[in-house]
């Protein structure tokens, strides 16, 4: 009992400690479960949030305040609160973007003051008025809508932590510097409408014109431009010219005459047109007598010539497999072209082609299936533009085939052997790796030049008898451009050494089971009730009663003869001394042991019997003959069980 | 019958409706392909994007082009680091999804300067629910990302020294590093957008850096595009592998380990010779033992 209690304290305590014997593991939660986890509106980040924002704008970043403020229509906001932010949001984008304009046209003002060019510079500064006006009143909307915000948020409630007055009033501050910068820019308009009114009253206007020669021209060929500057029809001679050919300037110096004349290079650009326009910016003395000028847009024509370019290729390739693309290039004077061939971006080919073209492209075994880009391209030459096609294609891959002979039964222990050939289209597939699996045994082969392979397996023996066990087996095929295979074959297995193991066990039960039953199990004519026991010293047993019927003996094994059945006689003769004495007979399912358990308390000498016991069950029940000395010990000791309970009365 | 039988009887049956309780309970082991509840990788394996690896050893038998799945919670061994290294070198993606666990141990052994911070990503404002779940809507070009617009982390970390070139996707202008743990954002913590994904190339295979792994996890794994990501990983691989051999183990999984291997003893040769021997030695005992008592007894 004291080893049970140990044994059970011990677990108690190795339960009890396990658990903290687990081995190292982060230190923080890795995750929670997302729907125990609650929703929370951190307030305090919004308004800090807004904060950077209009710090950023106030810092004249408009491009990074409005690049912040698109990031938050990815917030997780309550849908009330997310239509006013939304709005804030649409306004602050607003606002910036008329606080960059103004900046812009301030700036632009002022480059064109400093160019003596009068018109563009007032008509900036009246944009400029008109635009300053109108954000003065969006930033007192702005307010308001702050004020809405910080309401929702519940700042203004007598439960708003310290945090979070903290944040409020840096958005305020934030604001007030918006408020600030617009009065900045305010001033500035100021001072450069005040700059222009005292700057344009004493300057003289001038005329620039412009031509270009020829009217149309291939890339690359030279043109002409000439004009003149003048004033008040006064030729203005050694003045600074600019013509630019699309935004590209070209400085010219005025002759004696006023006039000019360059001789500009087309690019090679393959555009339908160009335009010239020449510009006068007075320098020097010049600065404070003529304003600046700029003469009409002059267009020509851009000539080059087409290339035709056909191509095709698959519609469908596949991974590491060569396919051809062809085609025909085709163009005025029909000379060498450079043709480049590029997959997603990635070139694959490049080659020097005049008229058809045929390529073979291999795609990288690696590339993933699925719609793809071919491009095939035409760099351009000269007045030769260039040309491109795009192709649709589809990687994909083929899948292979494969015909297996797998065994029906699998008798254990043993090999197993698979067969097989992998194909493709009645192609054989060499080199490709078969793996066969069964019951977590792995064997890999792979296939010879005629597709076909041959795998065994030699799995262990376990604890199956019987039944249907899963054979998979996977093929991979060494050309990228195959589709590797996977396959399930039943098959049915029998394990011989566990069914013969299993035959021994059951035999070996079979006969403990019909030896038990034959030799334990007594045979009785009925059942026997016990009777009220009759061994009493009590007086009143001097004048019994009639006597109670006695329960009928046990009949053993009647077949014994010899010793043993001298012994059995005499132990029956003992048993029916005591059921007399006691009235406790034996009932069909005792033994004779547990009638010996039952009787002895209430019989005199319970060791004779005993005795008288074992011997009966050595008759009984042992393979052995017993010898007549045994028989008459226990015909002596049925006397003594006799003469106890005679001595007894 | 006698108090020593009974309990005797009470503990070998409680044993048994134990083992038998622990061989059938699923396990509830994060990331386990085996764990069918909110923390565990089933619906992933479900739809076959997801298979399990139980040792690194199989590394070497994966098909080529594989990918891995590792979700580092334990450390390696020198020679783990070696295959790992081997696996990439042939031409193995591997996906190393990290937030406190091991991921640099893998990095430096590789040689790659990226590293995971092991400090918490916070967003108080782009977020599922609160800052722990930050949402992720900053994606480079790449096919990783293709047709993802945005994913939903769970108490996920960040990257660092990862050039703008290798990330794939980064955490939002709101989020911040939560580097003193007392998830408000104080001067000095780095803000966003921080890097959560990147993709480095290595020998012929590559490696994908994902700063939480919880995104594969049963509860997490169908919001936003988050399937998606994981399926455009899976599909520029052979086949697609989650290692389970650096999750930390439960009681549970402990328990069924020691059955299992009770069990692949039993499945030996011997094993299965000694169970049966066992069975006959306990059948026969009460019959030895009366015949020794009767030996004895005379």
């Amino acid at each position: 009992m004291k080893k049970l209690a140990f044994v059970l304290c011990a677990i108690t305590l190795l339960a009890a400690f396990l658990p903290r014997l687990t081995t190292a593991q982060p230190e923080r939660v890795p995750h929670e479960d997302p729907a125990m986890s609650q929703d929370v509106l951190d307030s305090v980040s919004l308004m800090l949030f807004y904060v950077g924002v209009f710090n950023a704008a106030a810092g004249s970043q408009y491009q990074d305040a409005q690049a912040m403020l698109n990031e938050v229509k990815h917030a997780t906001l309550p849908a009330d609160l997310r239509f006013i932010i939304d709005r804030y949001n649409d306004f602050s984008s607003l606002l910036f973007a008329r606080l960059d304009y103004i900046e812009d046209l301030l700036n632009e003002t002022s480059t064109l003051l400093e160019r003596n060019q009068a018109e563009g510079a007032r008509q900036k500064l009246d944009a400029a008025q008109a635009a300053i006006t109108e954000v003065k009143e969006m930033i007192q909307e702005m307010e308001a809508t702050t004020t809405t915000i910080i309401r929702n948020l519940g700042v203004l409630a007598p439960f708003a932590t310290a945090r979070m007055k903290e944040a409020y009033d840096r958005l305020s501050d934030a604001l007030e510097r918006i408020k600030n910068l617009i009065a900045r820019l305010e001033q500035m308009w100021r001072t450069l409408r005040e700059k222009y009114a005292s700057r344009f009253l004493q300057l003289t206007p001038t005329e620039l014109s412009l031509n270009v020669t020829p009217a149309s021209a291939f890339v690359g060929d030279e043109v002409v431009a000439r004009g003149r500057l003048t004033s008040g029809g006064v030729p203005l001679p050694g003045r600074s010219i600019t013509v630019y050919r699309d935004n590209t300037p070209v400085p010219i110096t005025t002759d004696a005459d006023g006039s000019f004349s360059a001789g500009i290079t087309l690019p090679y650009t393959y555009v339908s047109s160009a335009s010239f326009q020449a510009s006068y910016m007075p320098s020097g003395p010049d600065v404070r007598t003529f304003m600046a000028s700029q003469s009409r847009e002059v267009t020509i024509s851009v000539l080059f010539y087409l290339t035709d370019l056909q191509s095709s290729a698959p519609g469908t390739a596949y991974p590491g497999r060569p396919f051809t693309v062809s085609g025909r290039v085709a163009s005025v004077g029909d000379i060498d072209r450079t043709l480049r061939v590029y997959l997603d971006n990635t070139r694959m080919e490049e080659a020097v082609v005049k008229g058809n073209f045929s390529f073979t492209v291999v795609p990288p075994p690696q590339t993933p299936v699925g719609g793809h880009r071919l491009m095939v391209q035409i760099d351009s030459s000269g007045r030769h533009i260039g040309a491109s096609n795009i192709l649709p294609m589809v990687i994909d891959k083929l899948q292979a085939q494969a015909d297996v002979e797998t065994p029906g039964v699998v008798v254990l222990p043993g090999g197993v052997k698979i067969k097989g050939r992998v194909y493709y289209r009645e192609t054989p597939l060499q080199d490709a790796l078969v793996t066969v699996s069964f019951k977590n045994y792995v064997s890999s082969v792979r296939t010879s030049a005629d597709g076909r392979f041959e795998a065994s397996l030699d799995p262990p023996i376990d604890l199956s008898l019987v039944g249907p066990q899963r054979l998979s087996i996977a093929i991979e095929p060494d050309q990228p451009w195959y589709a590797g295979l996977q396959m399930q074959r039943q098959t049915y297995t029998v394990s011989s050494t566990n069914l013969g193991l299993m035959l021994i066990a059951f035999l070996s039960l079979g006969l403990l089971a019909r030896r038990m039953g034959h030799h334990r199990t007594p045979v009785t004519e009925e059942e026997v009730s016990p009777a009220p026991a009759r061994i009493s010293t009590d007086d009143t047993r001097a004048a019994p009663e009639p006597p109670a019927p006695l329960p009928s003996l046990p009949v053993f094994r009647p077949d014994l003869t010899g010793a043993n059945g001298r012994i059995v006689a005499a132990y029956v003769e003992a048993l029916r001394a005591i059921i007399g004495a006691t009235g406790m007979g034996m009932a069909p399912h005792l033994t004779l042991r547990e009638y010996l358990k039952m009787i002895a308390p209430v019989i005199p000498d319970s060791k004779v019997f005993g005795e008288l016991t074992r011997l009966a069950e050595f008759s009984l029940y042992s393979g052995r003959s017993q010898n007549n000395e045994a028989a008459a010990r226990a015909e002596q000791l049925a006397i003594a069980v006799k003469e106890g309970f005679r001595g007894a009365a | 019958m006698e108090l020593r039988k009974f309990l005797a009887l009470l503990s070998l049956s409680l044993l048994a409706v134990l083992m038998v309780a622990a061989w059938f309970f699923p396990l509830d082991e994060d990331f386990r392909v085996e764990n069918p509840f909110w923390n565990g990788a089933m619906s992933a394996s479900k739809t076959g994007t997801i298979l399990p690896l139980n040792s690194l050893d199989g590394l070497a038998g994966l098909p080529r082009n594989a990918g891995l799945l590792l979700v580092p919670y334990m450390d390696f061994t020198t020679g783990e680091l070696d295959a790992l290294a081997g696996f990439i070198e042939k031409g193995g993606t591997l996906l190393l999804a990290d937030d406190y666990g091991y991921g640099n141990r893998v990095l430096e052994h590789l040689g790659l300067s990226a590293r995971f911070s092991g400090k918490a990503l916070l967003d108080p404002l782009a977020n599922y629910r609160n800052k722990w779940f930050p949402r992720i809507f900053n994606f480079r070009s790449d096919s990783l990302a293709a047709g993802t617009s945005g994913l939903v982390l769970n108490h996920a970390t960040y990257l660092e020294s990862v050039t703008p070139d290798e990330t794939v996707a980064r955490s939002s202008l709101f989020s911040f590093a939560d580097l003193n743990g007392i998830g408000e954002w104080e001067a000095g913590e780095p803000t966003g957008p921080l890097p959560v994904v990147s993709r480095h190339n290595l020998g012929q295979g590559g490696i994908i850096l994902l700063a939480d792994p919880s995104i594969v996890i049963n509860s997490m794994e169908g919001m936003e595009d988050n399937r998606d990501f994981i399926q455009n990983v899976a599909a520029t691989v052979s086949a697609f592998y989650i290692d389970q051999s650096h999750l930390p183990p439960s009681n549970l999984h402990q328990t069924k380990s020691l059955l299992a291997s009770l069990r692949n003893i039993m499945v030996t040769p011997l094993g299965t010779l000694g169970l049966v021997m066992a069975a006959l030695a306990i059948t026969l005992a009460p019959i030895w033992y009366e015949r020794r008592q009767d030996d004895i007894s005379g």
